[in-house]
């Protein structure tokens, strides 16, 4: 996945071929900015497989998440036809009314019927309530849908699916226990400079230590929303974009917006990126960042 | 390979990581496409398909550590008594490696008599030699080191004075030898061995971002100096899957928010005075997320001392249900602890906090101030109740003479779908003293005096939490 500038650690490399090979879906959970999300894109990436969405919210439900008729276009060619032939009247010009023509596909029938194989990621489910977790039951464990209408629609290709929950609620355990499950965490120093430096090309090696020096500091410090691998990607190309070639107050001050996350943690911020600077870069001033092009 | 992988999930269940006989397969079937020499992939395989909970994750790898490193031990050991005459017995005739893989695993520090194993761990234990068993000493010394003789822990009924000496000197010893015993070390091994898997429990505060600190000033004060056993903790699991639904109501009386939002029909209407009502544009107000189903209070105060143990495994026990619910702790000021007891070991989590707060919010020192922490609910918290949501307090309603903010109470009844309030104490003495119970029971939903697990059982089984009358739906005086 690498070439798809995606540096997946151990773990997550392990879990996801394990997924793709036991043909299982795969939940990640985790903080939000750790790159769940992006690991399902960039699956979708390296394996040439389109990506099929599907954003949880709470009062998702069946209609917005499987198919829904579209009742519309049913009462118009119901219309139709008595102007043409008549009234409907057999069976059989009802059953002809809730057709495949007249199924709106939502992401997890997409996910199904595709003939191509697909990467359907299932984003914050956690987000919906728990009454969505048994309604991914069934398409998680066979790959099938259920249309009372149609009857039982099954995958041809089974497609590979990344589920991703930032643990708000626990998730009922039946839908844990057909998911392979991974936590992803934050990046050690290391592997995130290497993100870094991979995801923000020209990057200044000092200025990375700097960023990472100070992001550990920044998730050590209780804060309500810790910057995640994404924040820290956004800051490195907000730095790039200002011309910095170091941390000091001035570019961070300016930087801070794409940090920071929540009003109340604005004074502990800027404390904790204070001391930061303080500390990798003893000396005052001679941060000489340009103005912003 | 498959029998390795049996007992290990028998272990896990014995140790309460719950493994269904599905995962159970879909491990094997995982090991089976990973590189068997390869211990680290061996325990990701597994730590993808057998574990579900974050939170047991060291636990876990403890587990892992042991099982596949050890030198045979049998499992049923783990629950007995380490009598000296069982161990000796194991020790003085090794049987059947039970982990075959490890044999593959690492062929060159491993050879497949057990004996011959034994002297090769005793005659060389450099960690080049010991392989993979070497990586688990480490993890292992560190968890005892840290948190320092594990007498303090041990289980009373299960040791005998000769024994317990023997303990610590074990748990004093390098747990490189549990790791790889040797054959003198039998008793100690499965003495030590036992108390470490019940140190595991404790070992989350990497996990909580807390300094490491050590047991011994942890238990001694902790109002969790006693968490619940594994059979108190599957009696109040039973029960929380119970009162759930009890709480948060059956699920078709819920309404079901409108995904766009639901309707303004204020703002709609004047889009329509506005354009003589062609064509009509609907408004909708933007959904509010992530607002909890049930809002838990706790008291942690010195009044509730006695029980707080109880109501705090109560919040842990929901807390695992799968729906939203949000903690909020409190003494005079409300303190959201809902983070720190989803991933956390309970005692360590909440016992921790509360130790390490002199002076804090939920120092358990001092006594509560209602009036005060209602406020802060008021001011804070607000946002998060809304009219499907269930507030649970759990208290004694003994605000010492301060303001009881008895007002509040009655707005939050108003505002939230149900208010819920046990006390630990019975109902005959809330009037007692300064008590305000009874003051606070005519104004909430339901009042029920909950001492203990039995108690909190009995008012489920009577369907005390249950809404059974649908009553009109309440305006804020």
């Amino acid at each position: 996945m690498a070439s798809v500038g995606y540096l997946a650690d151990d773990d997550v490399a392990s879990a996801v071929h394990l997924a793709t090979a036991l043909e299982r879906p795969l939940l990640t959970e985790g903080p939000p900015g750790v790159g769940k999300t992006a690991l399902a894109r960039s699956l979708a990436g390296c394996a040439g497989r389109r990506l099929v969405r599907l954003q949880c919210h709470e009062g998702i439900d069946d209609a917005r998440a499987l198919y829904e008729w579209d009742y519309g276009r049913q009462l118009l060619a119901t219309q139709l036809r008595r102007n043409g032939a008549g009234e409907v009247s057999s069976i059989d010009d009802l059953a002809a009314l809730f057709d495949e023509s007249f199924l709106l596909e939502r992401p997890l029938l997409t996910a199904i019927r595709s003939p191509e194989p697909v990467v359907l990621l299932v984003d914050e489910v956690d987000r919906a309530d728990e009454a969505f977790d048994a309604l991914l039951l069934e398409v998680l464990d066979e790959a099938q849908v259920t249309i009372p209408e149609l009857g039982t629609i099954t995958a041809e290709v089974r497609p590979w699916v990344i589920l991703t929950s930032n643990e708000t609620r626990e998730l009922a355990d039946a839908l844990k226990r057909r998911c392979l499950r991974i936590g992803i965490g934050y990046p050690p120093r290391d592997q995130e400079r290497a993100i870094l430096t991979a995801a923000v090309p020209g990057l200044a090696d000092d200025l990375s230590v700097q960023l990472v020096d100070a992001l550990d500091r920044l998730r050590a410090a209780t804060l309500h929303q810790p910057p995640g691998v994404a924040e820290a990607i956004e800051w490195a190309r907000a730095l790039m974009v200002l011309g910095a070639a170091e941390l000091d107050d001035e570019t961070i001050r300016r930087t801070l917006p794409t940090l920071l996350k929540h009003g109340r943690d604005d004074e502990a911020v800027r404390a904790v990126l204070r001391e930061a600077t303080n500390v990798v870069r003893p000396r005052d001033g001679a941060g000489d960042a340009p103005s912003p092009s | 390979m498959i029998d390795a992988i049996v007992g290990f999930v028998a272990l896990l269940r014995k140790r309460g990581i719950g493994v269904g006989s599905d995962r159970a397969v879909l491990a094997a079937r995982a090991v089976l496409l990973t590189d068997l020499t390869d211990r680290d992939a061996t325990r990701r395989a597994l730590r993808a398909t057998l574990l579900l909970h974050e939170s047991d994750r060291e636990l876990f790898d403890g587990l892992f550590d042991l099982w596949f490193a050890s030198a045979p031990f049998d499992i049923t050991d783990l629950d007995v008594p380490g009598s000296a005459t069982d161990s000796d017995a194991a020790a003085a005739e090794p049987t059947e490696p039970r982990v075959a893989l490890e044999a593959s695993a690492a062929p060159d520090a491993y050879v497949d008599d057990p004996s011959e194993q034994v002297a090769v761990a005793a005659d060389d234990p450099s960690p080049k030699r010991r392989g993979s068993g070497a990586e688990a000493a480490p993890s292992q010394a560190e968890t005892v080191s840290r948190f320092g003789h594990s007498d303090a822990i041990g289980d009373p009924d299960a040791s005998t004075p000769a024994d317990t000496a023997d303990r610590t000197e074990a748990a004093d010893a390098d747990m490189a030898a549990i790791a790889l015993p040797d054959a003198d070390t039998g008793l100690d091994d499965i003495a030590a061995l036992r108390r470490l898997l019940d140190d595991a429990r404790f070992a989350r505060d990497d996990v909580l971002g807390a300094p490491a600190r050590p047991a011994s000033a942890l238990r001694p004060n902790s109002v969790l100096a006693n968490p619940f056993d594994r059979d108190e903790q599957r009696d109040l699991d039973a029960v929380v899957r119970s009162m759930w639904p009890q709480l948060v109501g059956a699920a078709g009386w819920r309404r079901r928010p409108s995904p766009g939002g639901q309707l303004d029909l204020r703002r709609t209407l004047r889009s329509v005075a506005a354009s003589g009502g062609v064509p009509v544009t609907v408004r909708r107000r933007a959904p509010v997320t992530n607002r909890p189903d049930v809002l838990v209070l706790i008291d942690t105060s010195v009044s509730m001392r006695p029980s707080v143990r109880l109501m705090l495994h109560l919040a842990h026990a929901l807390r695992r249900r799968p729906g939203r619910i949000r903690v909020l702790g409190f003494v005079d000021e409300c303190v959201d602890v809902t983070d720190v007891i989803r991933h956390g070991d309970l005692a360590v989590a909440l016992g921790g906090l509360l130790d390490d707060a002199p002076g804090g919010p939920l120092d358990p020192a001092r006594p509560s101030d209602y009036g005060a922490a209602l406020t802060s609910l008021w001011h804070r918290y607000r946002r998060l109740l809304r009219s499907s949501t269930t507030v649970l307090v759990l208290g004694d309603g003994r605000s010492n003479g301060r303001d009881p903010g008895l007002q509040l109470v009655t707005d939050l009844t108003a505002r939230c779908r149900r208010t819920v309030w046990c006390s630990p104490e019975p109902a005959g003495a809330w009037s007692f003293g300064n008590g305000e119970m009874a003051a606070y029971a005519a104004r909430v939903d339901v009042a029920v005096s909950v001492r203990s697990l039995a108690d909190l059982s009995a008012a489920v089984d009577r369907g005390e939490f249950a809404d059974l009358v649908d009553r009109p739906r309440r305006r804020p005086a």
